[in-house]
């Protein structure tokens, strides 16, 4: 099999909202005009009223109620409604995936995305915001799997539970390729990484699990 | 590809992902700082110490969840 049979079902991919998009290919771009995208934001009625139900519970303490994107901005700052919008976005971009639980994998992104950010505001060398939307993405590919390819996809499942064998070598042996290559190839596609540097290196590196152990030799993890 | 110089945001990722794997798996506090991935924090730039935060890191609430379903 190769990626280009899931990718070319489009009708089951991930529906990202253009606003989403286009925050992302903006996310290296100092001249970017944000005050235009949050004024797309909020002509999503249904996005924007998930980021003020968001933004006005208790985890972010405002001091009083925000009833528009505009007072979001003020009170949060852009860099955050960016977040906010892009974690939104795409995390509303699926609604029901056959055979997995979308709350958990969701639930799981936005919990390594939090700590990439949190790690990259540590280092000069890692824009937080880019952190965060690598975080959220970098496990696209199962999803797009369990899309397409629903009763494949529980079949690797299976086979990992079942056999302890690794998940990119179960993959390898029903697909012939990766999740994480065929999330490379879906973000090639929405052309999400195409002003990054090394994009390659981004993907390969964080995603082909093989590079990973010689990277980080001593854990032994579990499937994340 | 496999000799490109590693990315460190895809270092960042990674450690990420460490965390994440083990607070589901319900690790110790100890053996994730054991653990931990020097290697690839040093190669996100991050200092050498940094694993001895990997208790306030693994605290982050996202409060993210109510966008998820």
């Amino acid at each position: 099999m190769e990626v280009s049979e899931l990718l070319q079902q489009t009708h089951k991919l991930p529906n990202v909202p253009d606003v989403v998009r286009e925050l992302i290919q903006q996310l290296n771009n100092p001249n970017a005009d944000y005050g235009e995208i949050s004024e797309k934001v909020s002509k999503d009625q249904t996005m924007s009223l998930k980021i003020l139900r968001l933004v006005n519970s208790a985890h972010f303490g405002l001091s009083r109620k925000v009833s528009s994107i505009d007072e979001a901005v003020v009170m949060l700052g852009m860099n955050q409604l960016k977040t906010l919008v892009i974690a939104s976005g795409l995390a509303g971009s699926v609604t029901e995936v056959e055979g997995m639980n979308l709350k958990e994998f969701w639930s799981q992104s936005f919990r390594i995305a939090t700590i990439a950010k949190w790690y990259a505001s540590k280092t000069d060398s890692v824009d937080p915001d880019v952190a965060f939307t690598i975080g959220l993405i970098h496990n696209i590919g199962r999803l797009l799997l369990h899309l397409t390819k629903p009763k494949l996809a529980e079949a690797i499942q299976q086979r990992v539970k079942e056999s302890g064998t690794s998940r990119s070598a179960a993959e390898m042996e029903r697909l012939n390729f990766t999740t994480p290559e065929a999330g490379q190839a879906l973000l090639d596609m929405w052309k999400f990484l195409k002003n990054w540097d090394r994009p390659c290196a981004i993907t390969r590196i964080q995603w082909n699990p093989s590079r990973l152990t010689r990277l980080a030799p001593s854990p032994t993890l579990p499937a994340i | 590809m496999e000799s490109e110089p590693p990315n460190p945001a895809c270092a960042i990722t990674n450690i990420a992902c460490y965390l994440n794997a083990c607070i589901r798996s319900k690790r110790s506090l100890e053996e994730t700082m054991e653990r931990f991935p020097v290697k690839v924090a040093a190669l996100a730039g991050l200092p050498a110490d940094i694993a001895s935060s990997c208790e306030e890191a693994m605290a982050l609430e996202s409060g993210l969840d109510g966008l998820a379903g």
